[in-house]
């Protein structure tokens, strides 16, 4: 399980490295709407990758 | 006779002795410090003058020597940044001797005289005239006399030996598997990030890439860090890490991914 947890992590830590460069890419091509949309996923994909990691005690 | 051999505190007995102590003396001083005549080579060859001497050079020749010298530049201008180059070198080479003069001259008086220039000429130094490559290129050569003046790196910090009885440390846990090709790519997407922003060409969106940019860079590079080495570390007792926030988290995400790609179908 654990190991599995570090798979998505990391898998979750790459898409928002994508998303992001997607998202800066959008918003120099002036398609705001996809910019917004990237860069909220990818911040999400973030957090989520980093919550997964968090120990227990703190994440409460 | 006896008189002037007591007042040099030499006599015919004891000559040798303190010939051999003068010596050593000596030659301790000069392999700390050099004699006074051989400092100027020993700090050029080993110390930090050489540095600091081709980097004020260098920093003169790029930022400063176009604004005194150029066409149309006035006599003021000129003699400043000869002064400018004067106080540059003369700071490194009275480092060995005078290390505070020298910091004064080297670093103050080669500042304040490099402005007086750009103050002397301010044509040249307008925004419209200035040259970015040049500009770059000066902005590297000030950052590099900053490092060649900096103490920190220098030859003189003294060097704790190590104790050789001492026992050796023994690292408390290992970096979990693909921890530095993590942070590495950290590192590379932020820079990515940063880049890409220089290519937005709308000026009302060019301030807000630079902005996102650099909070994308300073996220990701602390993402990587938690990434590339919060793995492997000790599990809580159930072995489980789906907690609350967790899935809150996930949730968020995919319920955002999935309306986000319906709208866009939409549209």
């Amino acid at each position: 399980m654990t190991r599995v947890l570090d798979v998505l992590a990391i898998v979750l830590f790459l898409a928002a490295t994508v998303a992001f460069g997607f998202g800066l890419r959008a918003l120099g091509n002036r398609q705001d709407f996809e910019a917004i949309y990237l860069l909220v996923v990818g911040g999400f994909a973030l957090r989520a990758s980093t919550e997964l990691l968090r120990p227990r005690g703190s994440a409460a | 006779m006896a008189e002037r051999q007591a007042a040099r505190g030499v006599d015919a007995g004891d000559e040798a002795p303190i010939e051999l102590h003068d010596q050593t003396a000596s030659s301790a001083v000069e392999a700390t410090l050099g004699s006074p005549a051989g400092l100027l080579p020993k700090e050029l060859s080993q110390g930090r003058a050489a540095p600091i001497l081709v980097a004020s050079m260098i920093a003169w020749a790029i930022t400063v020597a176009p604004v005194g010298f150029g066409r149309g530049a006035p006599i003021l201008a000129g003699l400043l940044a000869v002064l400018a180059l004067g106080a540059g070198l003369g700071g490194a080479l009275l480092l060995a001797r005078r290390p505070q003069l020298a910091r004064h001259l080297g670093i103050s008086a080669f500042l304040g005289l490099a402005t007086l220039t750009w103050l002397a000429n301010p044509g040249a130094v307008h925004p419209l005239r200035l040259d970015p490559v040049r500009g770059a290129f000066g902005a590297v050569a000030w950052g590099v006399f900053a490092l060649a003046w900096s103490e920190r790196w220098g030859p003189r910090a003294r060097i704790v030996p190590a104790d050789p009885d001492a026992p050796s440390l023994q690292a408390r846990s290992a970096l979990a598997p693909a921890a530095q090709p993590i942070a590495a790519l950290g590192v590379l997407a932020s820079l990515g990030y940063l880049v890409s922003a220089f290519r937005v060409r709308d000026p009302d969106r060019a301030l807000v890439a630079q902005a996102l940019a650099l909070a994308c860079s300073v996220a990701v590079v602390t993402a990587a860090s938690t990434v590339a080495t919060a793995r492997g570390k000790s599990r809580n007792p159930a072995g489980r890490r789906l907690t609350a926030p967790v899935i809150r988290a996930l949730l968020f995400l995919v319920t955002f991914a999935i309306a986000g790609a319906v709208v866009t179908i939409l549209r």
